[in-house]
C-alpha cells in the first residue's frame, strides 16, 4: 500500500465523466461518503452504457 | 445512431451525480500543479485535491489522408457524432457510402445505415486486412461474417487501402485507393481505431507507456497522490503479460471502480483485458474475448484450435438457428486463451462470457471436457452437443495425435 487511504474531509477531483470517471465517481461516494468528490467534465453531458 | 434512443436517455443527468453527493463542474482542466495539488480551470477558477484520478478518455484517430476534411467524412465516437451523422443522412440523403475499416464499429454502423433511405444504398466496406472484424476472428470465422455481409449485398474490399478521399467543391465524392480503383461516394465513414486523451498527463510529468498512462493494477500512476483508468491508460493483457490499449468500455468502468476502491483502503487488484467485445449486423452476431489463433501465434505460443457447428436449440424445436465457436488453447500449458462465436441469436453468443471466465480461470482442455452448461430443448443445443465441450474435446484428440 502507498499509503492511499483517503481521510474525512479529505478532497477526490476526478476529471472525465465517462467510462472511467463516472463509476469512479459514484463508487467513490459510495465507499466514501465522508469525502468531497468533485466531478470536472468538458462535455454537457456523458454518455453512459 | 439507429435512432431508437433520445441522446437524453442514454446520459446521465447532474442531478443523479448531485443526488449521490457529488460536486459537478463542467470545465476544461487547463492546468494540473501536482506539486501544489491545484487544478487550474479554463474559466478561471482553481480546485485543490488530495488525490486526483484522471479518466480522460479517448479520440478517433482519423488517417492523415488526403481529403479527410471534406464534408461528408464522417467517423463516430460520441453522442454529438451520431448525431452528425443523422444530420447529415437527413441532409444529403447519401446513397453510396464507403466504410473504411471493417472493425465492429464501421460495420454496425453500416448494417443501421444499409436499412434506411427510400431506396437501397450502396455500401462498400474498405478493409487493410485480409477479413472483416480482424481483432475479433481469424479468417476461418471470419469467411462466414464476409459470406453474410455479401448476402446482404455488402461490396467488401479486403486486403486494400485507400489512399486519397475524393471531392468536388469540398463535398466528397468518392474514394481512391491504392490499388488504384475509385469508388464514388456521397458518404464516407471513417474508423480505424482510437488513439489516448494523454496530453494532461503528459504535460503533469505522469510515467507514460507505449500505450497511455502507466498504471500499476491498482490504478496508481507514477505520482502517489494520481490514479487513472480507462481509455486513457495502458492496460497489460491478461494472456500475453505484454502493455496494450485494451480500450473498451468494461475495462473502463472496473478501473474507475477500482481505482475508488483502492482510496477506500480495499486490496484489489486488476488482472488485465481480455479484449471481450462483440457487436451486431443485422441479425449476426459475433463475440470474442482473449486471443485470436492469429495473436496467439504472433504472441509466441503454439495454439491448438477447434472449430464446433451448434444450435441455438435442440435440433428438433422450430426455430433452431444454427451457430459457430472457435476457442484457442495453448498447446504448452493446454490452457484457455481465446474464443469466437458468430451467431444468429443473441443467446448463444453470451457463451463468450464463459469463454471468458475459463480463460480467467486458467481452464485447460481436459478440464473442459468435462464441463455442463445449463441445457434446455428451447434455450440450447443437446447437452451431448455442447460446443465448448465439444471444441474441448477436439483439442484432446489434436494433442494425442500431435
Amino acid at each position: 500500500m502507498r499509503g492511499v487511504i483517503m481521510k474525512k474531509g479529505e478532497r477526490l477531483v476526478i476529471v472525465g465523466c465517462s467510462g472511467a470517471g463516472g463509476p469512479a465517481a459514484m463508487m467513490a461516494k459510495k465507499l466514501m461518503p465522508e469525502v468531497d468528490v468533485t466531478v470536472i467534465r468538458k462535455e454537457d453531458c456523458f454518455i453512459v452504457r | 445512431m439507429a435512432g431508437l434512443a433520445a441522446p437524453e436517455s442514454i446520459v446521465v443527468p447532474d442531478k443523479m451525480l448531485e443526488d449521490a453527493g457529488l460536486q459537478v463542474i463542467v470545465d476544461e482542466v487547463a492546468h494540473v500543479d501536482n506539486i501544489k495539488k491545484r487544478i487550474q480551470l479554463s474559466g478561471g477558477r482553481e480546485v485543490d485535491y488530495d488525490k486526483l484520478f484522471l479518466g480522460l478518455g479517448a479520440r478517433s484517430f482519423i488517417p492523415p489522408i488526403e481529403g479527410r476534411d471534406l464534408n461528408g467524412v464522417l467517423s463516430l465516437r460520441s453522442a454529438a457524432d451520431a448525431e452528425k451523422i443523422r444530420t447529415y443522412i437527413k441532409e444529403k440523403k447519401p446513397e453510396r457510402l464507403v466504410f473504411v475499416g471493417a472493425g465492429f464499429i464501421s460495420l454496425e454502423v453500416a448494417s443501421l445505415l444499409a436499412l434506411g433511405g427510400s431506396s437501397p444504398r450502396t455500401i462498400t466496406v474498405v478493409e487493410l486486412m485480409n477479413r472483416p472484424l480482424p481483432l475479433m476472428l481469424d479468417e476461418d470465422m471470419a469467411a462466414s461474417v464476409a459470406d453474410y455481409l455479401a448476402q446482404k449485398n455488402f461490396r467488401l474490399l479486403t486486403g486494400e487501402k485507400v489512399k486519397t478521399i475524393l471531392g468536388s467543391n469540398g463535398q466528397v465524392t468518392g474514394v481512391e485507393l491504392d490499388s488504384g480503383t475509385t469508388i464514388d461516394a456521397d458518404m464516407v465513414f471513417i474508423n480505424v481505431g482510437v488513439r489516448p486523451n494523454t496530453e494532461l498527463a503528459e504535460a503533469m510529468g505522469l510515467e507514460m507507456g507505449d500505450f497511455g498512462i502507466k498504471v500499476n493494477s491498482y490504478q496508481e500512476t507514477s505520482d502517489p497522490d494520481i490514479l487513472a483508468g480507462g481509455d486513457c491508460v495502458e492496460k497489460i493483457n491478461f494472456i500475453t503479460g505484454k502493455p496494450e490499449g485494451g480500450r473498451l468500455r468494461g475495462p473502463a468502468v472496473m478501473q474507475g471502480r477500482l481505482a475508488a476502491k483502492r482510496l477506500a483502503g480495499y486490496d484489489i487488484q486488476f488482472p488485465g483485458v481480455l479484449n471481450a467485445g462483440g457487436c451486431q449486423m443485422f441479425d449476426l452476431i459475433v463475440t470474442a474475448t482473449g486471443l485470436t489463433e492469429t495473436d496467439a501465434k504472433q504472441n509466441g505460443f503454439e495454439p491448438v484450435c477447434a472449430v464446433v457447428d451448434s444450435r441455438s436449440k435442440h435440433a428438433m424445436i422450430p426455430g433452431m438457428l444454427p451457430w459457430k465457436i472457435k476457442l484457442v488453447f495453448d498447446k504448452k500449458s493446454q490452457r484457455l486463451i481465446g474464443g469466437q462465436i458468430v451467431s444468429h441469436t443473441i443467446g448463444p453468443s453470451r457463451e463468450i462470457d464463459a469463454v471468458s471466465a475459463f480463460i480467467l480461470g486458467g481452464k485447460t482442455i481436459g478440464e473442459l471436457t468435462t464441463f455442463s452448461s445449463a441445457c434446455n430443448p428451447d434455450i440450447s443445443s443437446e447437452p451431448s452437443a455442447e460446443p465448448i465441450t465439444i471444441a474441448a474435446e477436439q483439442a484432446l484428440q489434436k494433442l494425442k495425435l500431435a
